[in-house]
């Protein structure tokens, strides 16, 4: 069976800048969940013992 | 019909703001951290901190730091729900303008979303790490900064920041509550400190920043109710403050260090504030008259060192505070 897809028809490349910040801002969310991981991991075991 | 259009396209404008033709921001971690308002968290974490060492009893360390790290993401939560709801005003004031979002760099929704989120994990872990009792005081001040302070009371009443700097003062009952589960006579004390410190604090800098404030309609106690009266205004809550920082003298919680370190800094931010009351800070100096120029900017300088020193005042009040009942124990 054949699939349709919209192309995309307003395409904008996004610039160096914009890539850079979103690379910055996906490490920092990743870095957060972590942590905020680790947090809640700790203050389980912790709280349980 | 035109007025209608007009709105829609002026809210479509602002809502995409942020955005660039391939829809990505070009907000940065540290453009988030800027929206929590670090300077504000530092002294956050600072009062918690010696709330947390002045409460009887004591916490595991990784309890205290969870509970420390917990206060202080509330307090940056509230910091950019603050910025979010402000984002107008800020725009136009020299002191705000260069914050993440009058700068265009974060769509307001952004700063919405990171605001509740980090709101709602702080007030979370806090309950997870410490009590019931912490959890609902950092709660409660998130609410009463935004809703009651930002939205409520800081573009309609001169007393904006006298109720409004109940928000700053709950930090360290919340570290005391931290530890004890209870609100006490000390722990409320701790918080009266910081609620008579706050006017003489901020009507020193609306002082000389008055235009800033009058230009976008706050209602700063300068621009309603004059420069003399706030001046006036200033040195009685210092005379306020002098007293209730030397009640945790007999209530115990402070000991002779404390006793000659408050005296010592009463006597500076009184003396401080005695300049500026007598002075002309705030007020509209006469271009051509070069005496009422030098008085004026002579007042200004006066109000800009009481607000300078008015920060050194509480780190060092708290600091020694803490620092006592630390060696002490």
């Amino acid at each position: 069976m054949k699939e349709y897809r919209d192309k995309p028809t307003e395409f904008h490349a996004p610039s160096e800048a914009e890539i850079k910040a979103r690379s910055k801002r996906n490490v920092a969310i990743a870095i957060g969940l972590a942590a905020f991981m680790i947090f809640v991991f700790v203050t389980m075991i912790a709280r349980g013992g | 019909m035109a007025a209608a259009q007009n709105n829609t396209n002026i809210k479509a404008v602002s809502s995409d703001a942020a955005f660039n033709p391939s829809g990505l921001s070009l907000a940065e971690p540290r453009d988030y951290f800027a929206l929590m308002k670090p300077r504000v968290m530092s002294l956050v974490v600072f009062t918690a901190w010696a709330g947390l060492m002045l409460a009887p009893g004591s916490l595991p360390l990784w309890k205290a730091i969870a509970s420390i790290t917990c206060i202080a993401a509330g307090a940056g939560a509230s910091g950019a729900l603050n910025m979010w709801y402000d984002a107008d005003i800020d725009a136009q004031m020299s002191r705000t303008k260069k914050r993440p979002l009058p700068q265009g760099k974060m769509n307001p929704n952004a700063a919405l979303g990171f605001g509740i989120a980090i709101s709602a994990a702080s007030v979370w872990m806090l309950y997870i790490a410490s009590n019931m009792v912490a959890a609902a005081l950092l709660a409660f001040t998130i609410f009463f900064y935004l809703v009651i302070y930002t939205m409520w009371l800081k573009r309609s009443t001169p007393q904006n920041i006298v109720i409004g700097g109940a928000a700053g003062a709950f930090p360290p009952m919340i570290g005391y509550a931290a530890v004890t589960g209870t609100i006490t006579v000390d722990s409320v004390l701790l918080f009266l400190i910081i609620f008579m410190w706050t006017p003489p604090h901020f009507w020193a800098l609306a002082l000389y920043k008055a235009g800033d404030y009058g230009k976008v309609g706050i209602p700063m106690m300068p621009n309603v109710a004059g420069a003399k009266s706030t001046r006036l205004q200033i040195f009685v809550y210092a005379v306020i403050l002098a007293v209730v920082s030397l009640a945790p003298i007999h209530t115990g919680l402070g000991g002779r260090v404390y006793a000659v370190a408050a005296v010592l800094l009463n006597l500076g931010f009184l003396a401080l504030s005695f300049k500026v009351w007598q002075s002309r800070a705030g007020e509209k100096a006469d271009a051509a008259d070069e005496a009422s120029l030098y008085a004026v900017t002579k007042g200004d300088r006066a109000a800009r060192n009481l607000f300078l020193y008015s920060i050194l005042y509480l780190f060092a009040l708290f600091g020694v505070l803490a620092a006592e009942a630390l060696l002490g124990a």
